[in-house]
């Protein structure tokens, strides 16, 4: 199978502004008062990552707090640019981001008007929407709240509204961070039964987790990253153990190793 | 549906952004870009007993304020005064509001930035779009009536209205890209804009004809940023006859300019609005 995400050599850097302020009054105080001067600190999410991900398969990306999953799901999402290294992707390929349900939505229009706006984002044409919105209503269950405006849902109905959408938007790659942790266990059951035919229809899933048993249902590939470093990529037991020998081993918390560039710069 | 074998990787980094490419991308948006619109007249409207009639009261309140302070409290003005003010005023609103709502456009969208890459003109352009529509509405509501009451003949001219609207309109998107994204990195933007939009109001001939300012003056006033469009405004359907050269000029440069340099800019930058929120 040929290769649909290649990361070459990954880095990203942020800044870590402390102090920061745009207010002119703080600028003026910082000519004269330490206290108040900005400080500037570079701050490496990710370091040389080469990660090459074939058509078809179910990656997890799994490692603590502030490791860098996100931020190497985000670059393949294109939300954010490599400061250094590639990142190749299809360049025509629907890619589905799962990093939060229901983006745009406003309470104050109907779940009709909501899944018509939400669809859009996404990139799709009305006719497309329009072939779209019967199954989301059906996929959803919530037929009898459609044409009522989202504030009068609960948070649970508009993640299940959410999904709907996103579950049917048919992506060649589908992006997925943690987002069903936050619904009980039905709409999680639901979740994974649509995650689970999206891999028998052979789609490429990056999926983001911090539970090893939602790794283990979903993936066949297991990439650890630890301080923005991959430090495993293999197999889902050999990859989830070295993943609880790195949370055990260490104290929980970030260390200051982020802020040194990476090696070769 | 599953990728073909031979699905031809590129870098996003390094893709070339042509101008034609994104304006492709927008239009592939377009159902978003519809979607934004409607929400916002929707959502204006909604709940509310007067509705539309509400776009209607604030320029003729501001047409009755201005006809009583000139007209007849300082005594100077013409015959059919409140017709002259309310083409400015129209074509104003339609810039100041555009120009206020679009600091927000890419930083109130925030949440939408941050999880869904699309083209984020859609944002900015939306806002402009939305104002458009809502001065749309009012012109064909208001002018009719101004025809009617100042017995104003159908004139060659005005068949160049919807000329002097396109230079307008490229102006305004020029000017909502630029602050759109400047406003992402400085939030000052916004005092800035409100400071400046009530200095232009009066260097730009709304409220006195640009021929009661002194000789030397006039020409600077027609090169205050609005001024083009307003006073070709005023021309065709006030006086009835064909802008001059100046007035030309003046529209053709900052529509056309204004739009090059407020497209090419947002989109340097648009890749980073993602980290930047």
């Amino acid at each position: 199978m040929s290769v649909v995400i290649h990361a070459q050599e990954v880095s990203k850097r942020f800044y870590l502004r402390h102090n920061r302020s745009t207010d002119l009054k703080v600028r003026f105080l910082s000519m004269f008062h330490e206290r108040h001067r900005e400080v500037i600190e570079e701050f490496w999410a990710l370091r040389n990552v080469s990660l090459a991900i074939r058509s078809g398969e179910a990656v997890g990306l799994v490692g603590r707090n502030g490791s860098g999953k996100s931020t190497l799901l985000k670059i393949v999402a294109g939300l954010h640019l490599p400061t250094k290294g590639r990142m190749l992707v299809p360049a025509r390929a629907r890619i589905g981001t799962m990093i939060e349900l229901g983006v745009g939505f406003h309470h104050e229009l109907s779940g009709e008007e909501n899944v018509y706006l939400n669809a859009s984002v996404y990139g799709l044409t009305r006719s497309q929407i329009q072939a779209l919105y019967p199954k989301v209503v059906k996929y959803s269950g919530l037929e009898h709240f459609m044409d009522t405006p989202l504030k009068s849902y609960s948070s649970g109905m508009q993640l299940r509204l959410g999904f709907a959408i996103a579950a049917n938007l048919d992506p060649e790659i589908l992006l997925l961070d943690e987002i069903f942790a936050v619904g009980d266990a039905e709409f999680q059951r639901q979740c994974f039964q649509t995650l689970d035919e999206f891999r028998a229809q052979g789609k490429t899933i990056l999926f983001v987790s911090h539970t090893p048993s939602a790794v283990r249902t979903l993936c066949d590939r297991v990439c650890v990253l630890d301080q923005g470093r991959l430090v495993f990529d293999g197999t889902v037991n050999e990859g989830l153990a070295y993943y609880k020998h790195l949370t055990a081993a260490t104290t929980p918390g970030l260390s200051y190793h982020h802020l040194t560039p990476p090696e070769g710069s | 549906m599953n990728l073909p074998v031979d699905a031809e990787l590129v870098d996003r980094a390094v893709q070339r952004k042509t101008l034609a490419a994104n304006l492709a991308s927008v239009f592939a948006y377009r159902e978003l870009l519809r979607n934004l619109v409607l929400k916002d007249l929707k959502l204006k409207y909604r709940g509310s007993v007067l509705g539309f009639l509400w776009s209607l009261v604030n320029p003729l309140a501001m047409v009755a304020v201005y006809t009583l302070a000139f007209r007849y409290i300082l005594s100077i003005g013409q015959p059919g005064f409140p017709f002259f003010i309310l083409l400015g005023v129209l074509a104003w609103s339609f810039f100041a509001n555009s120009a206020t709502m679009s600091t927000g456009a890419i930083i109130d969208g925030g949440s939408l930035v941050k999880a869904v890459r699309f083209p984020r003109a859609v944002l900015p352009l939306a806002t402009v779009l939305f104002n458009l529509a809502q001065y749309l509405l009012t012109v064909v509501v208001l002018l009719p009536l101004m025809f009617l009451i100042y017995r104003v003949p159908p004139s060659g001219p005005m068949l160049l209205f919807p000329v002097f609207l396109a230079l307008q309109v490229a102006f305004i998107v020029g000017i909502a890209l630029m602050l759109a994204a400047a406003t992402t990195y400085f939030r000052d933007v916004r005092h800035f804009v409100d400071i400046a939009l009530s200095l232009l109001f009066w260097t730009t001939p709304i409220v006195y004809p640009l021929s009661q300012a002194p000789e030397w003056l006039r020409l600077p006033l027609l090169f205050s940023p609005m001024s083009g469009f307003v006073v070709a405004y005023q021309r065709i359907f006030y006086e009835g006859g064909w802008p001059d050269l100046p007035v030309w000029t003046a529209g053709l440069m900052y529509g056309l300019g204004t739009f090059i340099l407020g497209t090419t800019w947002f989109l340097s930058l648009e890749d980073r609005f993602g980290e930047q929120l």
